[in-house]
């Protein structure tokens, strides 16, 4: 691919574009890995009401909805701002309480197979029971869920969906409502970033389009990919390989109290009757089900958290599940300085300190900036 | 919890199938004596995503096949315990994920009677 860039770009391009394409093949090839964008998104199994438009709109209004919280004073929106990329800006979210972890944005939700910080649900359904249940959070029960679906604003949207709900289990209308949710949250997608237009001019060999990707977010990439090793794990088109590592954050909540992270989450969503191979599950074969029923339990899940997807990530600072890192440019200096000593998986080595230069780094913070969609 | 200390064994009886291969089908490595070969067959191994895989033992019954993998390089194995079920042409190990690209290598032992046999084989995950 590179000998017929070179040979492209030779005679169709002016000089100053040739030299604006600096990825060598190798590093163009897995680039290709990361894309193409935006993935087809398949309907839930687990969940009826996946991609119904009528779902779709009732969740999205039961999204914005006081009346799911105990004393309608917050809705999801309080938390997941859409003008704020889902997310709070904060660097710990703020229910009833202030909270122990960042909040985290809704984009791309399809893409994960666990959700929140630790994975304590494996469904976009089960995760939002969580915040509604959560004393710390909206503080609901089923049975105050199921009468704000019998009475009130969201009774008639609710019954054209699912049924009248006083006529069922209130916990049936908990994970009603929250399948509605869920339905909206799924069609939260990113939409294409200069890092995928880059792509797509390759792949169309239009190198003078190619040619405009800023050299700063190439070099970064190379780093990225190359040194970094970023992508063992910010890996695919959503840039996570959904999965849980240490990243070297201190798991201290306070000087007393630990966040366990995947230890504790994983304990949850073993013991949730809300999880893929529960009842709860309108997928009669269970097949996202392999993943409760498989995974293992490891000593090094004490304290580690879930990678996060990087589209749009320019947008959801802070940074990290403590929200400790207030900007990209302390989340790349955070992996180039990394402690070791923070450390404690079991073994794994893969994170060390990259000694980049304050160009490097900015550089990084350029392809990370790429990451995040081009506005209309 | 018994559940998942029982995934990745497979309990067998059937007789020996024959040694039917395809073209993706890699020999599995091995020091022990005797062994009998091993095969295994798949397509290339995707980045964090489940996969399979079909076991081949030829002209040779087991009486169980434990498969896994990890990551030399990075000391870790997968977060997720591979299913093995017997199919008609061998056998068929699920729920492979390899949570980061890069060098894997398959880990297997097989055992019948008072025998055991270990074998492995490296895959790279893309």
């Amino acid at each position: 691919m590179i000998r017929a860039l070179g040979v492209c770009l030779a005679f169709v391009l002016p000089v100053t574009a040739q030299a604006d394409v600096i990825l060598t093949q190798a590093e163009i090839d897995l680039a290709f890995a990361h894309g193409p964008w935006a993935p087809e998104i398949a309907a839930d199994p687990s969940n009826r009401v996946s991609g119904d438009p009528d779902a779709i709109a009732f969740g999205e209004t039961l999204f914005h909805s006081v009346d799911l919280s105990q004393d309608g004073s917050m809705s999801c929106a309080s938390c997941h701002d859409p003008e704020l990329g889902f997310s709070d800006g904060l660097k710990r979210a703020v229910g009833r309480v202030q909270l122990d972890r960042n909040t985290q944005s809704l984009w791309n939700l399809s893409q994960h197979r666990w959700f929140g910080w630790a994975g304590s649900t494996d469904s976009i359904w089960a995760h939002s029971i969580r915040p509604l249940l959560h004393p710390d959070e909206m503080g609901q029960s089923p049975q105050i869920v199921q009468h704000a679906m019998t009475h009130g604003p969201l009774a008639d949207g609710y019954a054209d969906i699912f049924g009248t709900a006083k006529d069922q289990d209130a916990t049936e209308v908990l994970v009603n409502a929250a399948k509605a949710l869920a339905a909206y949250q799924e069609t939260l997608v990113t939409g294409a970033t200069p890092f995928d237009a880059f792509l797509n001019a390759i792949e169309a060999k239009d190198w003078r389009a190619a040619a405009q990707y800023p050299e700063a977010a190439q070099r970064g990439w190379q780093i990225f990919a190359g040194r970094g090793k970023c992508t063992f794990c910010h890996v695919g088109p959503a840039f996570t390989n959904q999965e849980f590592h240490d990243a070297g954050v201190p798991y201290f909540i306070t000087d007393t109290r630990v966040d366990q992270g995947r230890f504790q989450g994983l304990q949850d969503v073993l013991a949730s009757p809300f999880n893929l191979a529960g009842d709860y599950s309108d997928d009669p074969d269970k097949i996202g089900a392999w993943a409760v029923e498989t995974v293992r339990p490891l000593h090094s899940d004490f304290g580690i958290f879930r990678v996060p997807s990087l589209r749009n990530v320019a947008l959801t600072a802070p940074y990290m599940h403590d929200g400790s890192l207030p900007d990209l440019t302390s989340v790349v200096q955070h992996y180039n300085t990394i402690n070791l000593e923070r450390l404690h998986a079991d073994g794994e080595a893969i994170l060390e300190p990259l000694g980049l230069t304050p160009k490097e780094v900015a550089d990084v913070v350029a392809f990370l900036e790429s990451l995040t969609e081009i506005p209309d | 919890m018994k559940q998942v200390l029982m995934i990745g064994v497979a309990m067998l009886g059937s007789a020996a199938v024959a040694c039917d291969l395809d073209d993706t089908a890699q020999m599995m490595m091995t020091e022990d004596d005797d062994a009998p070969e091993v095969y295994v067959q798949m397509d290339p191994a995707p980045v964090s995503k489940p996969f399979s895989v079909n076991i081949i033992l030829c002209d040779f019954v087991a009486d169980t096949i434990e498969i896994d993998a990890w990551m030399p390089a990075h000391q870790h194995g997968m977060n997720y315990a591979p299913r093995v079920e017997q199919t008609q042409s061998g056998y068929k190990a699920s729920d492979f994920v390899f949570q980061m690209p890069g060098t894997w290598q398959f880990k297997a032992v097989v055992v019948k009677d008072d025998d055991q046999f270990a074998y492995t084989l490296d895959t790279v995950a893309k």
